[in-house]
């Protein structure tokens, strides 16, 4: 009886129906942030910021922070942990990102495996951690500290990377071996790894497939720049290009239902031309939704 | 920590390289390492251009990356938060003197100025303690914003355009303070006397009264009742423009 009830439905009444569930946001940047409080061009289901721009910030960009967070749910991605850093964890900061996560009830939050900060200075940009067991140890050792002290999973994002570093594995070699010594969850950029596997002449798909998939938490979609024969830049600062939507549309065939987002950090566009990219990432997303439902039934 | 030597030297020369733009040789790397020296030298850059545009402006391009560079190589950057590395950038080119130099005497002042309206914006939210609207000038506590600095400079950066700034040398005050209803940084010159009356009126432990009873030999050319009146025409000013906010309960 429930199989047949649930046949009579058209397909666009099923589709409408996901598209409730499927979670599609938005990088918040200041150089929108009206468009995204008052305006109503541009419909994320939650917005993802970097803490390390809000904590400790009062004025203006307080109640801006006050405003966002009361229309949307806010999701982080943060900057400046440098998990693969050889230092010391920063407590000071950690406590500060745990106060801001539960001020502003944050449903996830997320980093970079990657290092920005060594020898007890900041870099502010992302570093490549060279693939390697002792790196990997060092690692899930201090995934097991932040979690514990959090008291949340951590999300970590697979970075894009220009060169490897005195590697002794591959990247997903690595990634796997975190992923499954510590526990923690998978941030999956679809486009970090379109990039990665331009740069690093690999199979995307081989590569996506062959990820812990079913501990992907979190995917980001953006934009990037060719700017040689041989090399891709993750800017995100241009819109998404094609083979990252049929990557995307791949994967989603792959992971669990997981909030998406679009990251759109310079260049910013016209919010209609933003949104339309949203409703296709959540187009896509409904769609494989259906699709997996009408096999389950 | 569990790394080997090995992993930690490859870091720690990346890292090196990205802050000097020296390059070593970096075990396991390909010719595209060098775009992580670009990348982070440029977020540094633009970051420290963006929070002193008229500093930039003044010293022009050349100038700007020779001190970037001094400052990015051999100073280590402290905050996870970027936004605060213009602070860091300012107090390492006093503490080596840069602003001794002959051809850049206003540095400081002009850095520090511009520095201050960043800091003030984004400063933390602080307690405003409960006050009356109205009082007595000079018997009743006045209660001020307590977002505010004041500070002193030798050169006017807040008055006059560069060219001006070396021949008007001397003693200057800048109330700095962000006002509670537009959350916009204000700025206003102070006079010696204004300037101790506000720095007093900030501790909210004395009146009015007894700050000048304090101040009034400091000024012996000027009449108690002329010093009186002139300070509550100031304040009755400041409280026009939300500065002083009224009076302790």
């Amino acid at each position: 009886m429930g199989r047949k009830a649930k046949a009579r439905i058209s397909p666009i009444v099923e589709t409408t129906k996901y598209f409730e569930a499927i979670m599609v946001g938005i990088g918040f940047r200041r150089d929108f942030a009206e468009e995204l409080i008052e305006g109503s061009v541009i419909k994320p289901d939650f917005v993802e910021l970097a803490p390390e721009n809000w904590v400790g910030l009062g004025g203006n960009w307080k109640k801006m922070l006050n405003r966002v967070a009361e229309k949307y749910p806010i999701f982080t991605h943060g900057l400046s942990l440098s998990i693969g850093s050889p230092d010391e964890l920063d407590w000071d900061f950690l406590k500060q990102i745990k106060n801001f996560l539960q001020e502003y009830n944050v449903k996830i939050y997320s980093e970079h495996l990657s290092y920005s900060k060594c020898n007890n200075a900041h870099l502010y940009d992302l570093l490549p951690i060279p693939f390697r067991h002792d790196a990997v140890n060092h690692i899930v050792n201090r995934i097991d500290s932040i979690q514990g002290f959090l008291g949340r999973e951590l999300v970590l994002e697979i970075v894009s990377y220009y060169s490897p570093v005195a590697a002794e594995m591959d990247e997903l070699a690595f990634i796997n071996s975190i992923v499954a010594k510590s526990g923690c969850k998978l941030l999956l950029d679809v486009n970090n790894v379109y990039v990665n596997s331009f740069n690093h002449k690999y199979d995307a798909k081989a590569f996506i497939s062959g990820l812990p998939l079913s501990e992907v938490a979190y995917i980001h979609m953006a934009g990037h720049e060719q700017v040689s024969e041989d090399l891709i830049i993750d800017t995100h600062g241009e819109a998404i290009v094609e083979p990252v939507f049929d990557l995307f549309d791949y994967t989603m065939n792959l992971v669990d239902n997981v909030p998406v987002l679009l990251e759109r950090d310079f260049n910013i566009p016209e919010m209609e031309e933003l949104q339309t990219e949203l409703e296709r990432l959540k187009f896509i997303c409904a769609s494989k939704a259906v699709r997996t439902h009408a096999l389950a039934v | 920590m569990h790394l080997q030597s090995e992993t930690f030297e490859a870091q720690s020369l990346l890292a090196d390289y990205c802050r000097t733009g020296i390059k070593p040789e970096i075990p396991g790397t390909n010719k595209n390492i060098s775009r992580y020296r670009e990348l982070v030298y440029n977020v540094v850059f633009d970051t420290l251009e963006n929070a002193y545009p008229i500093t930039f402006q003044l010293l022009g391009e050349d100038k700007w990356h020779e001190l970037v560079q001094n400052f990015f190589s051999n100073h280590k950057a402290q905050s996870p938060q970027v936004w605060k590395l213009p602070f860091e950038f300012y107090e390492y080119l006093i503490e080596n003197e840069f602003s001794e130099k002959p051809e850049l005497p206003y540095l400081k002042d002009l850095l520090y100025f511009e520095w201050l309206e960043i800091e003030l914006y984004n400063m933390e939210d602080l307690p405003v303690r409960e006050y009356k609207p109205q009082g007595d000038w000079l018997i009743d506590i006045v209660v001020v914003n307590p977002e505010t600095k004041i500070v002193q400079f030798e050169y006017p950066v807040h008055l006059t355009t560069p060219e001006n700034l070396e021949v008007n040398k001397g003693v200057y005050f800048l109330l700095a303070y962000r006002d509670l209803e537009t959350r916009e940084v204000e700025f206003v010159n102070l006079s010696g006397l204004y300037a101790i009356v506000v720095e007093q009126l900030l501790n909210a432990e004395y009146t009015l009264q007894e700050i000048l009873d304090e101040t009034a030999s400091l000024f012996p050319d000027t009449e108690k009742n002329q010093l009186i009146e002139y300070t509550v025409n100031f304040l009755n000013e400041m409280k026009q423009k939300q500065f002083i906010l009224g009076f302790k309960l």
